[in-house]
C-alpha cells in the first residue's frame, strides 16, 4: 500500500491525518461584467492558496483559500483593469465507498464563497467593480491511487455546485461609497444583497488533483480550479471564469 | 489504467478550458449604429435628471439618431454623440475617446468668472501667504484667509488643524473656493468639520438604481459633524462663482447648513450628481449623473447653490487692484 493512502487502510496511521496546505500558481480569468463594460475581459492572475485537509476514516474535510491578484483586458480595446480575487472553499465530505476500493467516492454540503474587486482606471468617479457570493451547495468527489512513471500517486476530481447563494453586486454602475452611512459600516452596501437559487445565481467549481506521496506522510499536488459563475439578479448581468493551475505542498500536522 | 485515469484528467481540464467560452456571449457588434444606440441606452436607464432638468430622452433619440448609419466616421459619429449628450446640459457628462473628450461647459461659461487669480496674488496675499499643501492662507488685518483652489488636492488633518490654529483668535475667516472645480467628496467633509459647531442635516441625496424613470433609492441623509481638537466656529464667509463644482457644491451645501456661515458671490456651478462611467462596444467611455442631491428644505442643488449675498466683481474695482467680492466679505467680518 502505498504510504499516504486514507488512514484506514494503514495500520500504524493514525485515523485521522491533518495536514496544512500551501500553494502558489497561476490562473486565467474571464468575465464579462456588465457594470463595467459590454466586452469581454480576459488576463492572467498570480495565484496563492493555503488550506487544510482533514482526512478521516469516513469524511474528509477541505478547506480551501484562494487568492487571486493580477490585470485583465479587453482584447477588442486594450483597456485594463487591476484585480483582486479570492475564493474560499469548505466542504465535508463524507466517504460512499468501502475504504478497500480502488475508486473512493465522497459527497456531501459545500459552503462556498467569491469575492473580487476590479478596477478600471479610465472610468473616472466610478472605478471600482465588486462582487461577493456566499453560497451553499452540494459537493462530490471520486479519487483514487495510481503508480505512475514508478511513482505513487492519488488523482482526484472535485465538483461542488451552490444550490442557494447570497449575492452581492452593486446595483448601479460601479459607484462604490455613494451610500455611506455617518459611521463607514458596510450595512448600506449590504442592502443590496440577493438571494438567489441555482439558475440566478449560478455557480459551479471543479477541481482536479494528481497528488504526489512525499516521506512522512506529506504531499505535493498539483491542482487545477475552474470555477465559473453567473448572476441574473440586479439590473447588470455578471459571468466569469476562472482557471487556476496550483502547486501545492502539504504538510501533515497530527502525528 | 493509470495513464487512461491521467489521460482522463488531462481531457476534462482541457474540456472546461476550451468549452468556457461557450458560457459567454459574444461581445456587442462594434458599429456605428450600436454604439449609439448602447450610449442612448445606458444614460436612458442611468441618468438621474431627465424630469429635472425636463428632457424628453426619446425624443432627443428621434432627433440624433437618423445622424447615423453604418457608413458614418468615426469623428462624426463622436460629433453626433457629443452633440446628443449636449442636450442634458450637464458637466457630470462627458464622452472620452482616444482623440476627444465631450462636454457642456455652459454652466460657467454663460456667466461673469468672477475671480481673478493674479489680482489676488498681487493685491492681497503679497508673498505673505503659507502653503500649507494645497491649503493657501494668510492674514488679512484682523480675518483670515483661506484659498483652496482643488478638491482633487488632499491635505491632511494636521495640515487643516494648523490652519484652524493660525486662525483661532481672529474675528473671522473667508473661505475661497472660486474656481474650485470639485474633486474628492472626503475632502470637503473634512474641511467643513472643522467649521461645524454641532451635527446637523446638511442634505440628503438619492441614487438611480433602475432602469426607469423613478428608479431611485430611499433618501440618504448626510450630516456635517464637528471633528477635531479645534474649531472656527466665529463668523465664516465663503467665496463662490460658477466654476465652484461639484464637490465645491457639496462643501458649500454643508457648509450652509451652519448658523455662522454666508455665501457671498455668484451661485455655485452645481454638479450635485455624482457621476458614474462604462464603456461602450467601441472603447469609448461615457460618464454621467447618477445621484440627485437636496438640501434639507428640497431645494434640488444640481443647478448650484444661491448666495446668501449675490455680488459680481467689478471692473472698475479690478483696474484699481481690488476684488470687489472679497473686499465685500471683509468688510463684513471687521
Amino acid at each position: 500500500m502505498f504510504a499516504w493512502t486514507s488512514a484506514a487502510q494503514e495500520p500504524g496511521v493514525p485515523k485521522r491525518a491533518v495536514r496544512l496546505q500551501i500553494g502558489v500558481g497561476a490562473g486565467w480569468e474571464t468575465y464579462r461584467d456588465l457594470a463595467m463594460s459590454p466586452l469581454l475581459y480576459e488576463g492572467i492572475q498570480g495565484a496563492a492558496g493555503i488550506g487544510i485537509e482533514v482526512e478521516g476514516a469516513r469524511v474528509l474535510h477541505r478547506m480551501e483559500g484562494l487568492f487571486f491578484f493580477g490585470n485583465t483586458t479587453a482584447q477588442r480595446i486594450g483597456g485594463t483593469t487591476e484585480n483582486l480575487a479570492f475564493m474560499f472553499s469548505g466542504s465535508h465530505l463524507r466517504r460512499l465507498s468501502p475504504v478497500d476500493t480502488k475508486w473512493q467516492w465522497h459527497a456531501g454540503p459545500a459552503l462556498s464563497s467569491w469575492g473580487s474587486l476590479r478596477y478600471h482606471r479610465s472610468l473616472v468617479n466610478s472605478n471600482y467593480f465588486y462582487d461577493l457570493f456566499i453560497s451553499l451547495g452540494a459537493t462530490g468527489s471520486v479519487e483514487r491511487e495510481l503508480r505512475f512513471l514508478r511513482r505513487n500517486w492519488r488523482a482526484g476530481w472535485q465538483l461542488s455546485v451552490p444550490v442557494l447563494s447570497w449575492g452581492l453586486r452593486p446595483s448601479y454602475s460601479g459607484l462604490v461609497a455613494a451610500t455611506p452611512d455617518e459611521e463607514e459600516t458596510p450595512a448600506p452596501y449590504l442592502e443590496e444583497a440577493r438571494v438567489g437559487a441555482f439558475g440566478v445565481l449560478t455557480r459551479v467549481n471543479s477541481r482536479l488533483h494528481l497528488t504526489y506521496a512525499l516521506p512522512h506522510a506529506n504531499h505535493l499536488s498539483l491542482v487545477y480550479h475552474w470555477d465559473m459563475f453567473r448572476s441574473d439578479a440586479g439590473r447588470h448581468p455578471i459571468s466569469h471564469a476562472m482557471q487556476a493551475l496550483q502547486l501545492n505542498l502539504s504538510v501533515k500536522l497530527s502525528r | 489504467m493509470k495513464n487512461k485515469i491521467i489521460l482522463f484528467g488531462a481531457l476534462l481540464a482541457l474540456t472546461f478550458s476550451s468549452c468556457e467560452k461557450l458560457l459567454f456571449d459574444a461581445d456587442p457588434a462594434d458599429d456605428p449604429v450600436s454604439n449609439f444606440d448602447a450610449l442612448w441606452k445606458e444614460v436612458d436607464e442611468g441618468y438621474s435628471f431627465f424630469a429635472y432638468k425636463n428632457i424628453n430622452w426619446d425624443s432627443v433619440y428621434s432627433v440624433y439618431r437618423p445622424r447615423v448609419n453604418a457608413n458614418t466616421k468615426t469623428l462624426e459619429l463622436f460629433n453626433v454623440m457629443s452633440d446628443m449628450l449636449y442636450t442634458l446640459q450637464d458637466g457630470h457628462v462627458n464622452l472620452e475617446t482616444g482623440f476627444n473628450r465631450s462636454r457642456n461647459w455652459e454652466w460657467y461659461l454663460a456667466h461673469p468668472d468672477n475671480f481673478d487669480a493674479n489680482l489676488l496674488e498681487r493685491s492681497y496675499l503679497k508673498g505673505e501667504q503659507w502653503y500649507t499643501g494645497p491649503l493657501i492662507h494668510t492674514i488679512i488685518d484682523t480675518i483670515g484667509y483661506l484659498r483652496y483652489g482643488s478638491f482633487a488636492q488632499r491635505f491632511s488633518e494636521s495640515q487643516l488643524d494648523l490652519v484652524i490654529a493660525r486662525f483661532s483668535s481672529l474675528k473671522g475667516v473667508v473661505i475661497d473656493v472660486r474656481s474650485n472645480g470639485g474633486g474628492f467628496g472626503s475632502m470637503a467633509d473634512l474641511l467643513a468639520s472643522r467649521f461645524a459647531d454641532r451635527e446637523r442635516t446638511a442634505y440628503t441625496f438619492v441614487v438611480k438604481n433602475g432602469p426607469g424613470r423613478n428608479d431611485f433609492s430611499d433618501p440618504v441623509e448626510v450630516k456635517i459633524k464637528p471633528e477635531g481638537e479645534r474649531r472656527f466656529t466665529k463668523p465664516v464667509i465663503i467665496l463662490t462663482n460658477r466654476r465652484s463644482y461639484s464637490a465645491t457644491t457639496f462643501f458649500v451645501a454643508q457648509m450652509s447648513a451652519l448658523p455662522h456661515v454666508r455665501i457671498m458671490g455668484d451661485w455655485t456651478g452645481g454638479g450635485a450628481g455624482t457621476p458614474v462611467g462604462t464603456e461602450l462596444p467601441n472603447g469609448w467611455t461615457v460618464r454621467y449623473s447618477s445621484t440627485q442631491t437636496f438640501l434639507p428644505d428640497g431645494f434640488n442643488i444640481e443647478g448650484g447653490i444661491p448666495p446668501d449675498i449675490r455680488i459680481d466683481m467689478n471692473e472698475a474695482d479690478r483696474q484699481q487692484g481690488k476684488d470687489t467680492i472679497l473686499e465685500r466679505a471683509l468688510a463684513e467680518l471687521r
